[in-house]
């Protein structure tokens, strides 16, 4: 290779080079076409494809589809914890628990919660 | 009927699908009435010459596309005629709203990045240069630095990204004009006309001989 032959391809060179066309087929591969070409007629074709399936399917689907989901929702979603119901609480309780909280009663008028507040504290010598 | 806002975000994809089945079909677009699209019509009508007539047209801008695409004429042979079965296949449905050779090329294409992804390059089984039509006078200077240039740009072809390679193929060998080429790679006028400079200039560099 000479000294030419390593110099960069000029735009001309680029154009020949990308518009080059093929002289000629080789005869083997002529032969394949006409194999090719006469067995063409039992090649199935494809069907045409049906642009408006999607429609016909959908209309009715949605309606369908939206209920099902709202039900889902509905059923899945997570409820607010509800408060325990009281138990059932006798007349014979609510006496004892009357009872019971009698001796401290007295703390329930304001009166007496102000001056308890008030007492002076004196820890014990 | 649009139906935009009445879905929170999560039901983007509700709102597309009844969009989609609300707009009417849309408008049958002109037929475009090109010699090939009539031959395929007759070859779909069972006319075998029209098969012939097809063939004898495409063949060798088809068989150039792959040899240049893929670096090797028996892979070029075989996609070429598997052209003509997928043309065959879809010749009943062809619908002539897009140029013939949009079609054509975008069936090669598909069928090119198919093999692509099947496998991995080969080694180029490289043509003799005096296949193409631009070789001088053999023994000459010429032919020489023809054979030298013929290496080198198959090779830099082949480092190509698909893309360009593809693109670069369809408008300066296929001389399709920037229209077809744009329709059948998925571009915009714009994006044709960038993207077609930054592949030459891709290729040049990968033709400058190294330092």
């Amino acid at each position: 290779m000479n000294s030419d032959d390593s110099r960069p391809p000029s735009d001309a060179d680029l154009d020949r080079l990308l518009g080059s066309k093929l002289r000629r087929t080789s005869p083997e591969f002529e032969q394949r076409w006409r194999e090719l070409r006469n067995q063409l007629p039992t090649i199935r074709p494809r069907p045409r494809p049906r642009t408006s399936w999607l429609r016909w399917l959908l209309w009715p689907g949605l309606p369908t589809l939206a209920a099902a989901s709202l039900a889902v929702v509905l059923v899945f979603r997570q409820r607010p914890p509800t408060p325990a119901a009281p138990g059932h609480v006798t007349f014979e309780e609510l006496i004892a628990l009357d009872a019971a909280l009698q001796p401290a009663r007295s703390l329930l008028v304001a009166e007496n919660r102000d001056a308890l507040l008030h007492l002076p504290a004196q820890p014990r010598g | 009927m649009n139906l935009v806002c009445a879905f929170p975000a999560p039901f983007d994809w509700l709102l597309r699908v009844l969009n989609a089945a609300a707009a009417p079909d849309p408008a049958p677009a002109p037929e475009i009435a090109d010699e090939d699209a009539l031959c395929l019509a007759r070859g779909a009508a069972g006319d075998e010459r029209a098969w012939q007539e097809l063939f004898d047209k495409w063949k060798k801008p088809l068989l150039a596309f792959f040899y240049r695409s893929l670096g090797s004429m028996p892979e070029a042979e075989d996609l070429t005629l598997e052209v003509f079965v997928r043309l065959h296949r879809s010749a009943a449905s062809y619908e002539r709203r897009a140029a013939f050779t949009t079609y054509l090329f975008h069936i090669a294409r598909n069928l090119l990045l198919n093999e692509l992804r099947r496998r991995r390059r080969k080694p180029a089984q490289s043509l003799p240069p005096e296949a193409f039509d631009y070789i001088a006078a053999p023994e000459s200077d010429d032919a020489r630095r023809a054979t030298e240039l013929e290496e080198i740009f198959q090779r830099a072809l082949a480092q190509l990204p698909e893309a360009q390679r593809s693109l670069l193929l369809l408008v300066h060998q296929q001389d399709l004009d920037h229209g077809t080429t744009a329709a059948t790679l998925g571009l915009t006028a714009n994006a044709l006309r960038v993207q077609l400079h930054r592949a030459r200039q891709h290729l040049k560099a990968l033709m400058q001989p190294s330092p």
